[in-house]
């Protein structure tokens, strides 16, 4: 198909009537979640997954994606206004955001943020755009053996971007392997693990796995520290950016831009980390570093405009390998596979409806985005304003009603909840989630392909080692395996913890 | 031995666990791989990696303060309440059915946290039952427990 073809394609399912409404309610709903400190998108769309069954594959993944990178947005406005980040992508905006608005310039704060949300998520769908189809046309090469290199090293990273202990957050990843292995071996169909409860038997499920670990997890942890919050009261006037702004902030922007696709792609990366080291490289190239943390606008500009385009860039893995790169890109490719698709670079060429009509629907939701996020600011504020304890409360509600709607189950409502407890102590003793859900969605196809590869070479390992690309993965996994003892690789993990302490 | 260098212990239990049950499950060949073989891998990594934790853990002495701020006098009070009225709330959620359960489910929830008062909780309480209700079971058509007064 020719690139305008696509793309008219592409129009033609995401300017749909019913498209158009999800859409909006998928970036409206991710906007109020971002708003909201301690619900992040997994939780949101976690509890949206079960209402998507019923609509076409490509209106789910619209509405689910809009809530992704919809909460990208919204994560801004309480970092700036409360110094309280709505999402951890928004944790560094603090720093410089908070500053603005205490010196009376969180409009423009405000504003900047959004503008540069905009550009970013727009030039972050363009690369998307670009790169998705030729990796894909790469990806249809790979064989089992490259399949299982990519995937280990994939899981890998993310435990060398994930914060804290790496030691840990290789136990939270093979716990999420172990966790896929129960319920019925897809290859000869015996079962594992279950302890004789018929329950288990499908497995444990994505959406009980991830609200109990992200959504109960969460809201266990913000018991303890709940209270009222205090918002900075300063008006909000001039939310569009003056010139100087524009001229402070536009390579911050287009630095950011690149620079957060790009790490959005890797495993474990995403918004998170694409935020910090823009906020380390802003410092670090500006002429007045010692600005920073003092309310400079390119502290805001450069890491909301990172943390934007990396979730362009998470899509890149999904959508040419079939591989999830974070807990959110997992949920969508759960959903692509409820609807019964298979995510990968097949996807792009039997389906090119579900892609073109995601790429260009990010475009619309991108404009409805900067339409929501300035005019209806002062909304926002107001929904900082509602208590914590009632918003808990609706949390542990939805979170329980979103679970048993999946499969009209209180099993799966009581996996919830203990995996809601277990994740409180994850919390509580330094475990990261991320890796654990990574794992556990990967870990059916790793098993697979591994199984394959050894099927094909008659039992030889070497089958790993012959094919340049699984053989490239597994030497990059070793060394990050190794990475404490290799003085560069430790130097650069500790810079990553250094910046988000 | 200490609290947090528990942690290596509860790994290296779930590893044996494991591996013990890749046994049964059969291993296969490594020419062709059973079901038991990829239990035995995860196993054996977790239990290698518990141990791990444990060297680490005793090793460095500021391993207290690495393992997180265990307070846990604030989660009894309120977070391990609040699972218990939610495992609460699916117990009577076949007995009364969904919209009673869901007004008590959320009035309790929001007089634990500490709402104050008693009609601004039961007007949210009563007001969530009755809009949950026109999503759910309305717009949603989802199917809930009617309960034994059959109104839910």
């Amino acid at each position: 198909m020719e690139f305008i073809d696509c793309l008219t394609l592409g129009w033609s399912i995401a300017s749909s009537i019913s498209n158009l409404g999800y859409c909006f309610i998928g970036v409206l709903m991710g906007t109020f979640i971002g708003v909201l400190p301690g619900i992040g998108p997994p939780v949101a769309i976690a509890l949206l997954l079960p209402f998507s069954f019923g609509i076409s594959p490509v209106s789910a993944i619209i509405l689910l994606s809009g809530i992704y990178y919809g909460a990208s947005y919204g994560g801004s406005t309480t970092s700036i206004l409360v110094n309280i980040p709505g999402t951890p992508s928004s944790v560094v905006t603090c720093l410089d955001g908070y500053q603005m608005a205490r010196q009376g310039r969180a409009g423009p704060a405000l504003g900047i943020s959004a503008m540069g949300s905009f550009i970013a998520g727009t030039l972050g769908v363009v690369l998307l755009m670009f790169l998705a189809v030729p990796l894909s046309t790469l990806a249809l090469r790979f064989g089992p053996p490259e399949y299982v290199g990519i995937m280990i090293l994939g899981l890998v990273i993310a435990t060398f971007l994930a914060r804290g202990s790496m030691l840990k957050a290789l136990i939270m990843a093979t716990l999420g392997i172990a966790i896929s292995l129960v319920g019925t071996d897809m290859i000869n169909g015996r079962i594992r693990f279950t302890f004789g409860i018929m329950e288990l038997e499908d497995g444990v499920g994505l959406v009980p796995l991830v609200i109990g670990l992200f959504g109960i997890g969460e809201v266990l942890t913000g018991i303890e520290k709940s209270g009222e919050i205090d918002i900075l009261k300063t008006k909000l006037k001039g939310l569009l950016p003056n010139l100087e702004d524009w001229r402070n902030s536009i390579g911050s922007i287009l630095r950011g831009t690149f620079l957060g696709f790009f790490l959005g792609i890797l495993p474990g990366g995403g918004a998170v980390l694409a935020s910090f080291v823009s906020y380390g490289i802003e410092k670090k190239v500006s002429r007045h570093p010692e600005k920073f943390g003092a309310g400079a606008i390119e502290g805001v500009a450069g890491p909301e405009s990172a943390n934007n385009s990396a979730t362009a860039g998470a899509y890149i893995p999904l959508f040419t390998l079939g591989i999830p790169s974070n807990a959110v890109t997992a949920l969508l490719l759960g959903a692509l596979m409820i609807h019964g698709l298979q995510p990968g670079p097949l996807l792009l060429h039997e389906n090119p409806a579900i892609f073109w009509g995601t790429i260009v629907s990010m475009y619309i939701g991108n404009i409805m985005l900067l339409i929501l996020n300035l005019p209806l600011i002062g909304i926002w504020v107001k929904v900082l304003k509602i208590p914590q304890s009632i918003l808990f409360t609706f949390v542990i509600f939805f979170c329980i009603i979103g679970t048993y709607t999946d499969k009209n189950s209180i099993d799966d409502v009581i996996i919830m909840l203990t995996f809601g407890f277990i994740g409180y102590l994850f919390k509580k003793f330094g475990y990261e989630p991320a890796p654990l859900v990574l794992a556990s969605i990967l870990a059916p196809f790793l098993e697979n392909a591994l199984r394959q590869s050894l099927i094909i070479s008659e039992g030889s390992l070497l089958i790993f080692f012959n094919r340049p690309i699984a053989l490239g993965a597994l030497i990059i996994t070793i060394a990050l395996l190794f990475s404490p003892f290799i003085p560069i690789l430790a130097k650069r993990r500790k810079i990553i913890a250094k910046l988000e302490e | 031995m200490r609290f947090y260098q528990l942690g290596g212990l509860v790994w290296i239990f779930i590893g044996a666990i494991l591996v013990i049950g890749s046994v049964k499950l059969n291993w296969g060949t490594i020419h062709k791989p059973g079901s038991g073989f990829m239990p035995l891998l995860t196993g054996s990594l977790l239990v290698i990696f518990g141990i791990c934790l444990m060297i680490n853990n005793i090793r460095m002495r500021s391993a207290k303060e690495e393992s997180g701020n265990v307070t846990i006098r604030e989660f009894w009070r309120r977070g391990f309440w609040s699972i218990l009225i939610s495992f609460g709330y699916l117990l009577f959620l076949n007995i009364l059915g969904f919209n009673l359960a869901n007004f008590l489910l959320i009035f309790s929830l929001l007089k634990l946290l500490r709402v104050p008062k008693w009609l601004t909780p039961l007007l949210i309480s009563f007001s969530s039952a009755i809009v949950s209700y026109f999503i759910f079971e309305v717009l949603l058509k989802v199917n809930f427990p009617r309960g034994i007064f059959g109104i839910g």
